[in-house]
């Protein structure tokens, strides 16, 4: 739980640590319009990506009240969730700022010389650089790392960062599991990344404020300050505000609160989308470090190490409050040279009371987190999301154990597909028209094996399940099979009641959403195109096309052949298919002579 | 699964309700009409409709409400639909604001937006039985939020401590039980509650100051809680208590002491250990979250319901051999043992799904009329099925027995009313036209139908039978008739009844030799010729 070097707990080197953020602040602090500086050493193996933040309202929000927008899949298809089909949201502006650098500038072609070079790039970024350092490092790890193009993964060091992303972001960074690429290191009472967690309304003013309190000289700072106070203190207030909000929203639900009330409040107020991602090192101003990497767990963090104690609201404190953005230079020095690391990997044995510690784990951890200034309130906060992260390894844990019944339930279906192959009648012909026991025993079979995948299927909508549970190679083989195997009787069952006539085609109102994940899964996983992985939706559409006129849907029927052929060519659409009885076989035969003969599946089915 | 660790979120949705303006919204409604007239309403998003406080005599809120009601009609005319609606009043106002809640909770639309009712400094209005119905319809019972401080002594007029107080309004004050979800707030912070025997005893607590002071009529003062609500926002950014006393290590029981000394409740006995009324509230607390983790949820057990339909389905196909599912069932007799044992594996399957189904009609009766609405759309297709495959199971069952008139005496409500929502859909446009004949009979009382055709036509065959009983039983046939052209013009009825054996074919054996008939009717026509190839 304690302990550790921090070059060790993040993986990094701690000169590079040193390094990035030296640049992060030149970048930011001394190269004004200069897009992003790169350090390349030719002797070393290191290039460094340091990008320059703005204070300019235009560079945070685009629009009102958070400036969130769905992020470009083109550029990111990982930044979405798989189990609800959903784009990740990002600030428009930061994105904005990225893509232009993308475009404008020799970024790309930069990073495509230190890959050649076989270099380990690290991105950074102080203050509002570090959403671009972020989204270059994503795009990065897009474009190279994903696809095994490049073999050492990057790194991004961020500085006093904003927030970047929302849920669906964090969880698709952590699904990946690339966010222990991202480092971001924050002082204590460094009021900027906060700031996201409020509506521009409330920190426009405070963005320009910053932006000249930044830029007066380090020796006039105080003064610049004391005559802003008042502005400074709305802005102070209006962050915390909201971002006492936002947490107190976060922690009901980690609180597992099942309140309506949270429900019908929350559609009255807004609040801000943004969660923060990735290891974050707290920095508590006197050399101790604090780590964390469970995301509900930091965002509690952001906000309660910044709650005032009594007494603490005056003009100096705010003043240091300011400051804290400017130092993490020194700052970093400091801890780095002290080494007083705290990881708390385990936030479930978080102690709740600050007079707690009975052994030198718990005191050391309790020590920490009373430097950090954290209540029994925030303590409570803490375990509740450690017990979440514990609940979801459970919940995992359970599915896991049922991986052997529905091989078993599987293996059945497939000896079920044999001996209707043996009698010459494809299983999907078979299970529609129900004749013997057997029939009956796969339909038993398959609600059964529903049912699991049903249970599992509301947890991953749910968020119950570990981010990481949607790309685990042995479930998405598993869910593949099932998939392949079973959809083809679900179809059968829905047609042989005439459900489309009541309900309407299979694939547009009736598809178990258990099935689209499960193809969403493969898709996302072999990094195939959407909507490429429909096998097993074979016979829906095979059930829809028989029912109209050749003329209407022959640019459907050659689309369904040129797949049918590529799957049957790579043994995933079994030769079964092609049996002489079966529905897809007699109707293939009676369509026109013209077509059929110029078909490319004409060799399989031609007499 | 290792035991599920619970938490109580009491302070977080407090802090989140008071840190996100919601309050202080309503509660600047609430100052305008103080100065202004008695109902306001205001057309900005959110809109929200105030009372102001009436007068100083609380339990008349039913009388006041009822003096209003011409007003308050066209509000509900107005706002029915518009949304989002916050509904919010102060003292007595608070209660005609809760009651006109539930009036428009009863008449909304399934799939409005829920409004939100905020009282401040209300007091208690319902009895147990009040209380009881709100709180079996969930989202009702989360529209309500009272906020009551307790520098406020109006909410403690109902409850017991304060009887001297309370004994100049009504002398039975131990009825009044609280609704709705409570904030409950002190100088030093608020905390939500939700279960109701808690949040009845911390009121207690928290008016336990006023007992035994000369309480008059004119000291029940007014409360401004616009400065309660600006502390208690502001405090917000402020630590709060970091040190617990002892070494509470549970998380749950660590909350609920939390939240009790910031209302400014004592949470520690003699000898510095918890106090009775914290662990009852800890152990309420607790109880309260699993009872809500335990709640019914169908979703869970659909997959296993419909592989009972499946077997039924499978029992149904098998037996047509035997003239149909209805008829074997009724003529169970004692046969092979694997028949005995398919035929225990039916009855177990009829009986788990009766069970199920019973228990999801209850729950969707408990639930508004119209939010019911929106929950059977889901499970009617489902509910049907069943209804249609299930119910002639029953039916066999109560005419082997020798009983009657299934459909006035045997029926079980649960059909009942799974037919009546069916219908009800029906009436909304779902309804299909069939050109070919259904697998399951439509109307799932069929059978008795039937049955009660064949009771006819015995009483008519009967010499000994009444003059007027062998009119009815005429009459009854020939309606019968009628209603049999009609299904079989519909397709509503399944192919299988003309199985050869089946009850139906023998009330037509029956039938034809008695009515005799010179002239031909529909039915005879098509009996003669064209059932065969009724599909």
């Amino acid at each position: 739980m304690a302990g550790g070097r921090i070059g060790e707990i993040t993986g990094l080197r701690e000169e590079l640590i040193l390094k990035s953020c030296r640049l992060a602040i030149k970048a930011h602090e001394k190269s004004p319009g200069k897009p992003y500086i790169h350090d390349k050493n030719r002797g070393s193996t290191d290039a460094f990506f340091a990008f320059p933040g703005s204070w300019l309202v235009d560079h945070w929000y685009s629009r009102k009240p958070f400036g969130e927008t769905k992020v470009d899949l083109s550029k990111f298809p990982s930044l979405r969730s798989l189990g609800n089909d959903e784009a990740a949201l990002v600030n428009e502006a930061f994105s904005t700022r990225f893509e232009l650098l993308l475009s404008k500038s020799s970024l790309a072609v930069e990073v495509e010389k230190a890959v050649s070079d076989q270099k380990q790039i690290v991105f950074t970024g102080h203050s509002s650089g570090g959403p671009v350092a972020i989204l270059a490092a994503i795009w990065f790890l897009e474009k190279y790392v994903r696809p095994n193009a490049y073999q050492i993964p990057p790194y991004c060091v961020t500085f006093g960062s904003p927030l970047v992303g929302n849920w669906i972001f964090s969880h698709a960074v952590r699904r990946e599991n690339w966010m222990r690429y991202f480092i971001n290191f924050v002082t204590r009472h460094d009021i900027v990344p906060r700031i996201m967690l409020a509506p521009v309304s409330s920190t426009e003013q405070g963005l320009k404020l910053m932006h000249e309190l930044t830029t007066s000289k380090s020796q006039y700072f105080q003064h610049a300050f004391i005559t802003k106070i008042d502005a400074a203190l709305a802005f102070f207030l209006s962050v915390m505000r909201n971002a006492s909000s936002v947490a107190s929203h976060a922690a009901c639900k980690l609180m597992g609160c099942t309140n309506l009330l949270l429900e019908t409040v929350s559609s009255f107020i807004e609040l801000s989308p943004y969660r923060p991602f990735g290891t974050y090192i707290f920095c508590s101003g006197n050399g101790k470090l604090l780590v964390l990497d469970n995301p509900d767990a930091i965002l509690q963090l952001l906000f309660y190490c910044l709650q005032l104690s009594p007494g603490e609201q005056n003009s100096e404190f705010l003043c240091g409050i300011f400051k804290e953005h400017l130092i993490y230079e020194s700052e970093l020095q400091e801890s780095l040279n002290m080494q007083n690391v705290v990881y708390i990997e385990n936030l479930i044995d978080v102690p709740l009371s600050s007079d707690a510690g009975t052994n030198d784990a718990a005191a050391t951890v309790n020590s920490a987190l009373n430097d950090f200034g954290l209540s029994t309130r925030a303590r409570l906060c803490v375990r509740a999301a450690g017990e979440l992260e514990k609940q979801k390894l459970e919940n995992q844990k359970k599915f896991d154990s049922n991986k052997d019944t529905i091989r078993d339930g599987l293996r059945m279906i497939q000896e079920y597909q044999t001996n209707c192959e043996i009698r010459k009648i494809g299983y999907y012909d078979a299970f529609k028209n129900q004749r013997d026991t057997n029939d009956f025993n796969a339909n038993v079979k398959r609600l059964e094996l529903a049912g699991i995948w049903d249970e599992i299927k509301e947890m991953i909508k749910r968020c119950e399940l570990p981010d990481g549970f949607d790309v685990r190679k042995e479930w998405i083989e598993l869910g593949t099979m099932y998939r392949r195997l079973l959809e083809p009787l679900d179809i059968a069952n829905y047609y042989r009641h005439l459900k489309n006539e009541d309900t309407g085609p299979y694939m547009i109102k009736a598809r178990p959403s258990r099935y689209r994940i499960m193809q969403r899964w493969r898709e996302h996983a072999e990094r195939m195109s959407v909507g490429s992985s429909s096998e097993s939706t074979f016979w829906a559409e095979v059930e829809e096309l028989r029912t109209k006129p050749y003329s209407e849907v022959k640019d459907k029927v050659l689309g369904l052949e040129s797949r049918a052929y590529a799957w049957i060519q790579d043994g995933i659409l079994g030769k079964d298919v092609l049996v002489d009885e079966s529905t897809f076989t007699k109707w293939w035969r009676a369509l026109p002579v013209q077509h059929k003969s110029g078909s490319c599946i004409a060799n399989y089915l031609g007499n | 699964m290792n035991q599920l660790c619970l938490f109580s979120s009491g302070l977080e949705l407090a802090n989140l309700i008071v840190t996100s303006d919601l309050l202080q919204r309503s509660w600047k409604e609430i100052s305008e009409i103080l100065r202004h007239d008695h109902i306001h309403t205001n057309g900005l998003t959110p809109p929200s409709v105030s009372y102001k406080v009436y007068d100083n005599r609380p339990n008349e809120a039913v009388t006041v409400f009822s003096s209003l009601l011409n007003e308050l009609t066209l509000l509900k005319a107005q706002y029915c639909n518009s949304n989002p609606l916050i509904i919010t009043g102060h003292s007595l106002g608070g209660s005609i604001a809760s009651l006109f809640t539930l009036w428009l909770l009863d008449s909304m639309s399934p799939n409005a937006k829920r409004p939100l009712c905020i009282t401040f400094g209300s007091p208690l209005l319902g009895d147990k039985s009040f209380q009881q119905a709100i709180s079996e319809r969930p989202t009702w019972n989360l529209s309500f939020l009272h906020v009551v401080s307790n520098q406020d002594l109006f909410p403690q007029l109902f409850i017991a401590p304060c009887n001297s107080v309370a004994d100049g309004f009504t002398s039975q004050t131990h009825l009044y039980k609280p609704f709705g979800i409570f904030l409950l707030c002190t100088e030093s912070g608020c905390v939500c509650f939700e279960e109701p025997e808690s949040t009845l005893e911390l009121l207690k607590a928290m008016g336990s100051k006023f007992v035994g002071n000369q309480i008059s009529q004119s000291s029940l003062c007014f409360t401004d809680y616009r400065v309660i609500l600006e502390n208690l926002k502001h405090r917000s950014i402020y630590r709060g208590i970091s040190q617990l006393h002892g070494s509470i290590m549970d998380p749950l029981l660590a909350g609920i002491t939390m939240q009790l000394t910031t209302i400014g409740v004592e949470t520690q006995g003699d000898g510095g250990v918890l106090n009775s009324l914290t662990t009852n509230t800890a152990a309420r607390a607790k109880n309260f979250l699993m009872r809500r983790r335990n709640v019914f949820d169908p979703n869970k057990k659909l997959n296993d319901r419909k592989v009972d339909m499946a077997y039924l389905e499978w029992y149904k196909k098998v037996a047509e051999e035997e003239g149909g599912y209805y008829d074997s069932y009724k003529n169970r007799q004692s046969g092979s043992r694997d028949e005995i044992k398919s035929r225990e594996e039916i009855i177990k399957r009829h009986r788990i799904l009766t069970q199920y189904w019973k228990r999801m009609v209850a729950e969707v009766k408990k639930m508004p009329q119209k939010e019911g609405a929106s929950f059977q759309k889901r499970w009617l297709y489902a509910g049907t099925n069943y209804r249609r495959m299930v119910e002639p199971l029953d039916i066999a069952d109560y005419y082997k027995k020798g009983h009657r008139d299934y459909i006035t005496q045997g029926r079980s409500e649960h059909y009942i009313l799974l037919e009546q929502w069916f219908n009800e859909d029906k009436l909304l446009g779902n309804a299909i036209e069939r050109n070919r004949a259904c697998s399951l009979t439509e109307n799932s009382c069929f059978w008795a139908h039937v049955e009660e055709a064949v009771i006819s036509c015995d009483l008519l065959k009967d010499g000994q039978s009444s003059p007027e009983d062998q009119r009815s039983s005429k009459e009854n046939l020939i309606r019968f008739e009628g209603f049999m052209i009609d299904l079989i013009k519909n397709y509503a009825v399944s192919p299988e009844i003309f199985l050869p054996r089946s009850t139906f074919m023998k009330w037509w054996e029956m039938y034809s030799k008695i009515a005799r008939r010179s002239v031909g009717s529909p039915l005879t026509d098509f009996m003669k010729k064209d059932y065969r190839n009724y599909a």
